[in-house]
C-alpha cells in the first residue's frame, strides 16, 4: 500500500463521523485511565517512601470496638468489614426512615402552602423558610442538644408505665412476633385483601370487619409484648430510640421536608388550571380531583427533583457521626483513627455512598419512565 | 502548536507533581523548621492543662510547654511555636503529611502508632493510665459495679479499645456513646447522657477542670489500661527524633540535678557537676551531633523550666488540674522519670 493509498483509508476513517467519534472517545477514555492509573501509582509510591502501608488488607482485621446500635449483631472480634456493613445498615436504616418521614411531612406542608386558609398557609411558608435556610447540621445538632435537656434516665417521664422518654432517649413497647407467625399473618392479608376486591361492594365492609375481628382473635395469643423495665443504668426491653438516632432522624426529616414541600407545591401548580376546571366540571369531588387529574400529573414533574433530595438525604446521613450516631461514616472514621489508613478509608467510604445514591438516582428513573409511558398510554 | 505546547506543560506539571513531596530524610525536617523560623506544633487545642488558650490568648499547658523545649532548642527562643489544632481523625495525616513537625497531643502509643502509620515515638513524657469518671450523684464506687452502663468517649482513641478489653475481659457489657467531635462528646456527657466518661486521667481531670462545678464528679480510682503518652514525629528523620527525645531528656536531668528556671543562671556559673556544664552547654562539641546550638539545654530549662517545674504548673498543685505526680515523680522518688545519662 503505498502513501496516498494509506492517506486515504486513514481519510476515510477520520472523515466518517461514526468512527470519528468512536476513536475521540477511546481516546478520551485511555487519557482518563492513564491519568487514574499515574494517580494511584504516585500515592502508592508516596506511601512507600513514607512507610505507610497501602492496601485493602486491614479491612478483614479485628475492630475492637463496639458499636452502640445495630441491626444485625456486631462484636468487638468481628472485622473492620463487618462494622462498616453493620454501620452501612444503621445508614440505610434512618435514610430510608428519614425519605418515608419527609415525603408525607413534605406533601402536607406543601399543600399547606396552597391552602386558602391564611393562617395554615403562613405557618407552612414560615416553616419552609426557617427549616431551607439554615444549616442542617445545626438543626441537628440543636435537636441533640434539645434531647439532653429532658429529664435524666431517674426522672423519666412516663407515660402509662411503659412509655418512657429521658435524657437517653425513648422506650417503647414493643411487639414480638415470630417470624412464621408473621409470615401468616402476611398471608392472611394477602387472601382477605383478594377476597375483599372480588366480591361486591355490598359485601366488603361486613366481611372486612369480620375478617379483622377473626385476624385478632386469631394471632392475638401469638404476639408478644416486650415492656421497657427499669433495670441498673436504664431500661431494658422494648423499643429503644437513642438521642442520636433521633437527632439525625429528625434533623434529616424536618430539613429535607421543606425541599420536598416546596417541590410538590411546584409539582401541582405546574399542572395547569384547566385541568381542575375540568375535572370539576365533571362533578369530581375535590378528593378525586387531587386523586385521579392533579396528582398523576403532579408526579411527572415532582419525581426527578424528589429523587435528587432523597439521594441528599442519604448523604447528609453522613453527618449522624457529629451527633454520635454510628452510620458509615462513622465506622470508617473510626477505622481510619484506629488504623490510619485515610486513603483506603475514604475510598471505601465513596464506593459505598455511591452504591445507594445512584441506585436510588436507578430506581426513581425506572419510576419516572414508566410514570411517562402509563400517561402517555 | 498550541496544542502541543499545552500538552508539554501538563506533561511538565505532572512531572512535578509526581516528584515533590518527598520522604522524610535526615536532616529534611531541622532544615524546613529552620528556614521557616517556627516549630509546628500539633496539640490537643482546647484541652485545659495540656494545650489551651489562656485569657490572654496565649496557648497554655503541660503539652504546649513541651512543644516550648523544642523551639528553645532548635532557635534559643521557645516563643517560636506554631500550635495547630488537631483532632483524632486528622492527626496521623496531619504529621504524615507534614502538615506539622511533631505532635506533643496525648497520643498514648501504642504498637501500631509507632510502626505501622510511616510514625514513631519520641520517649514516654506522661505516664497516665485509662480510668473513667462518674457523677458523684450516681455513687457508683468502682468500674465492676458498671455492667450495662453507657459510656461517652472521644472518637478514633485506643481509649474505646481498651475499655472493650477491660469489658469482655470481666465478662461485663457496655453501650458505647461515641461522638466525633470530643467537644460534643465532652458535653453530651456534662448534660448526663451516659453513665461514664472514660479516657486518660489526666484527660478526665483536664475535662473536669472545664465545668463550672468540678466537685459533683468523681474520677474513679481504677485504671483499667496503662497509658504511655508520647510525642510523634515521622519515621526516616533521624536528627529530629534525636532533637525531640533530648529536648524532653533535658528537662528530666534538669529536675535530677534541681536546676529550676530560676537557679539556671547560677548552675550554669557555678555548678561544679560535669554533666550539668555538659547539659548546660559548657561543651560545645556536645551539641555538634545534634546540629542544635551549644546552649540548647540551658535555653530550654531558662524558658520553660524542669520537668517538675512544667508537671506543677500544668497538671499538678499550681494547676486547676490538682493531679498527684504519682507514676511522674523522679525515679530516684520512686517514680517512673528517668533519662539517659548525659554524655
Amino acid at each position: 500500500m503505498n502513501a496516498s493509498a494509506w492517506r486515504r483509508v486513514v481519510g476515510r476513517w477520520w472523515y466518517d463521523r461514526r468512527t470519528r467519534a468512536l476513536l475521540l472517545q477511546l481516546g478520551a477514555a485511555a487519557a482518563i485511565v492513564a491519568v487514574a492509573a499515574w494517580i494511584v501509582e504516585t500515592t502508592a509510591a508516596h506511601l512507600a517512601e513514607r512507610n505507610m502501608s497501602a492496601g485493602f488488607g486491614f479491612l478483614r482485621q479485628h475492630a475492637g470496638f463496639v458499636i452502640g446500635e445495630t441491626l444485625i449483631p456486631f462484636d468487638s472480634q468481628d472485622s473492620y468489614l463487618r462494622a462498616a456493613v453493620v454501620c452501612g445498615l444503621n445508614t440505610v436504616f434512618v435514610s430510608l426512615l428519614a425519605c418515608v418521614a419527609a415525603s408525607i411531612l413534605g406533601a402536607v406542608i406543601g399543600l399547606g402552602r396552597l391552602a386558602a386558609n391564611p393562617v395554615l398557609h403562613r405557618l407552612a411558608s414560615l416553616y419552609v423558610l426557617v427549616f431551607r435556610n439554615t444549616p442542617l447540621l445545626l438543626q441537628m445538632i440543636l435537636w441533640y442538644a434539645l434531647l439532653q435537656a429532658l429529664p435524666p434516665v431517674r426522672q423519666a417521664l412516663s407515660l402509662a408505665g411503659s412509655v418512657f422518654l429521658s435524657q437517653r432517649g425513648l422506650r417503647l413497647p414493643a411487639l414480638v412476633v415470630q417470624p412464621e407467625v408473621l409470615i401468616a399473618a402476611a398471608g392472611a392479608i394477602v387472601l382477605v385483601a383478594v377476597l375483599v376486591s372480588r366480591i361486591g361492594p355490598r359485601w366488603r365492609l361486613p366481611v372486612l370487619i369480620a375478617s379483622l375481628l377473626a385476624g385478632a382473635a386469631l394471632f392475638s395469643s401469638r404476639v408478644g409484648v416486650d415492656l421497657p423495665i427499669r433495670r441498673g443504668f436504664n431500661f431494658v426491653g422494648g423499643l429503644e430510640m437513642t438521642p442520636e438516632f433521633t437527632a439525625l432522624f429528625a434533623g434529616l426529616t424536618l430539613y429535607y421536608a421543606a425541599y420536598i414541600a416546596e417541590i410538590v407545591r411546584g409539582g401541582i401548580l405546574a399542572v395547569p388550571r384547566g385541568q381542575w376546571e375540568a375535572a370539576r366540571a365533571l362533578g369530581l369531588s375535590a378528593w378525586r380531583v387531587m386523586r385521579h387529574v392533579v396528582v398523576p400529573q403532579a408526579l411527572r414533574v415532582i419525581t426527578p427533583p424528589l429523587t435528587m433530595e432523597y439521594v441528599g438525604i442519604i448523604k447528609s446521613s453522613s453527618l449522624g457521626i457529629l451527633v454520635g450516631y454510628p452510620e458509615l461514616f462513622w465506622s470508617v472514621s473510626a477505622m481510619i483513627g484506629q488504623t490510619g489508613h485515610a486513603i483506603e478509608g475514604i475510598a471505601v467510604l465513596m464506593l459505598a455512598y455511591l452504591v445507594p445514591s445512584l441506585g436510588a438516582a436507578a430506581a426513581m428513573n425506572a419510576f419516572n419512565r414508566r410514570l411517562l409511558r402509563t400517561s402517555a398510554a | 502548536m498550541r496544542f502541543q505546547t499545552a500538552l508539554v506543560c501538563f506533561a511538565v506539571a505532572m512531572l512535578t507533581t509526581a516528584l515533590s513531596g518527598e520522604a522524610a530524610q535526615a536532616g529534611q525536617t531541622l532544615d524546613a523548621v529552620r528556614a521557616r523560623g517556627t516549630v509546628k506544633c500539633g496539640v490537643n487545642m482546647g484541652a485545659v492543662g495540656f494545650a489551651a488558650a489562656d485569657s490572654s490568648g496565649a496557648v497554655k499547658g503541660f503539652d504546649a510547654d513541651f512543644c516550648r523545649t523544642i523551639a528553645a532548642a532548635v532557635f534559643g527562643d521557645a516563643g517560636k511555636v506554631t500550635y495547630l489544632a488537631i483532632t483524632a481523625a486528622s492527626r496521623f495525616p496531619m504529621l504524615q503529611s507534614g502538615e506539622v513537625d511533631l505532635l506533643f497531643s496525648q497520643n498514648s502509643l501504642t504498637f501500631t502508632r509507632d510502626t505501622a502509620l510511616g510514625l514513631t515515638a519520641g520517649p514516654v513524657y506522661l505516664y497516665d493510665g485509662q480510668g473513667a469518671m462518674v457523677s458523684a450523684k450516681s455513687d457508683i464506687k468502682s468500674i465492676k459495679d458498671m455492667d450495662g452502663a453507657s459510656f461517652c468517649l472521644a472518637p478514633g482513641g485506643s481509649s474505646e479499645l481498651n475499655l472493650n478489653d477491660w469489658f469482655k475481659a470481666h465478662k461485663m457489657t457496655f453501650k458505647p456513646i461515641v461522638i466525633d467531635n470530643s467537644e460534643a462528646a465532652r458535653r453530651a456527657f456534662f448534660a448526663g447522657r451516659c453513665d461514664s466518661y472514660s479516657g486518660d486521667q489526666s484527660d478526665l481531670a483536664s475535662k473536669r477542670a472545664l465545668t463550672p462545678n468540678p466537685q459533683d464528679y468523681v474520677i474513679l480510682p481504677e485504671i483499667i489500661a496503662k497509658s504511655p503518652i508520647a510525642p510523634l514525629v515521622r519515621q526516616g528523620d533521624d536528627q529530629w527524633l534525636e532533637i525531640v527525645k533530648w529536648a524532653v531528656y533535658a528537662v528530666i536531668i534538669a529536675e535530677e540535678h534541681g536546676i529550676t528556671q530560676a537557679n539556671v543562671d547560677d548552675e550554669l556559673a557555678h555548678s561544679a557537676s560535669p554533666e550539668v556544664q555538659r547539659l548546660l552547654g559548657k561543651q560545645p562539641e556536645l551539641s555538634k551531633s545534634i546540629g542544635l546550638p551549644p546552649d540548647w539545654g540551658y535555653q530550654i530549662v531558662k524558658q520553660v523550666g524542669n520537668y517538675g517545674e512544667i508537671f506543677e504548673r500544668n497538671l499538678g498543685k499550681d494547676s486547676a488540674l490538682h493531679l498527684p505526680r504519682a507514676l511522674n515523680r523522679l525515679w530516684t522518688d520512686g517514680g517512673l522519670i528517668y533519662a539517659p545519662l548525659m554524655i
